[in-house]
């Protein structure tokens, strides 16, 4: 898939993509993911619900959003939003997405299967996890004819791939 | 859909409108949709309906000092850049409010 821009390769990592972002601040987004992945306790699936906000801007945030996606009947239960949440995440198919503005980017996954995205802001925190009522193209030319977005098609690291994996089996055997 | 019914799906796509996810909030896209065609068919509107919208007008602006209050810099700029294409400023929508009055 190709929007706007040049593609460039993952390993060239010297290269601009987008507006004034490398791949540098790509793997900050999920190197700040990681170090919060530490707050998420999946020992249970208690610990899990009680612990899954800290992977959010805020706990009022992740409550709102799985309030919304509870009404929309995206989800049934708080437990089905985290799992729905990293199968997402589990997706091979990853967009980074910068602006106009420089010190903006985000990094947004989709999982074809499901229509579902995740988006990680830059701090690595989740800004949003939903399921997409059109296409994703669709989202993106929004994003591409609203606020000129320039979007990449890359690929997740393998440590990223690795936890986020061991996770997504952990959660299914609750 | 008629004015009723896209001032209904603003006003609701706004009071669950998330700051932090903004254009990742799919309803965001919905929100600049009915804006500008309420905004282009203002003489047409009843007085109740302009009324309603001008409260929303309230709404979308408090959203926007939000932003600015927040320092979230260039989010606050970007939702300028785009409240202003479609002509959410107050300013603009208390003259337009007051003509059709």
């Amino acid at each position: 898939m190709r929007f706007v821009g040049d593609v460039y390769n993952i390993s060239d990592s010297a290269k601009t993509i987008g507006y004034n972002s490398n791949m540098d601040n790509f793997r900050q987004i999920e190197n700040n993911f990681l170090k919060s992945l530490d707050n998420f306790d999946v020992s249970s699936k208690e610990t899990a619900l009680n612990t899954f906000w800290r992977l959010w801007m805020s706990e009022d945030k992740c409550f709102e959003h799985y309030e919304k996606r509870k009404k929309e009947g995206f989800i049934t239960d708080r437990f089905d939003y985290i799992c729905k949440t990293f199968n997402t995440l589990n997706s091979k198919e990853v967009y980074f997405e910068t602006y106009e503005m420089p010190e903006l980017w985000d990094r947004v996954f989709y999982s074809k299967d499901d229509n579902t995205a995740v988006v990680l802001a830059k701090n690595g925190k989740i800004l949003t996890s939903y399921q997409i009522k059109t296409t994703i193209e669709d989202t993106f030319k929004k994003h591409i004819d609203y606020l000129k977005a320039k979007i990449i098609k890359v690929e997740v690291g393998d440590e990223f791939s690795r936890q986020i994996k061991s996770i997504t089996d952990k959660l299914t055997i609750f | 859909m008629n004015f009723q019914d896209r001032l209904n799906r603003l006003q609701t796509n706004l009071q669950f409108f998330d700051l932090e996810s903004f254009f990742h909030d799919e309803t965001f896209f919905d929100i600049l949709e009915d804006r500008k065609i309420l905004e282009e068919n203002i003489k047409d509107l009843t007085f109740g309906e302009r009324e309603k919208l001008f409260y929303i007008d309230n709404i979308i602006n408090s959203y926007y000092n939000l932003y600015k209050d927040e320092k979230l810099e260039g989010y606050a700029m970007m939702s300028f850049k785009l409240l202003s294409e479609v002509e959410y400023i107050s300013k603009k929508s208390i003259e337009n409010y007051t003509k059709a009055a």
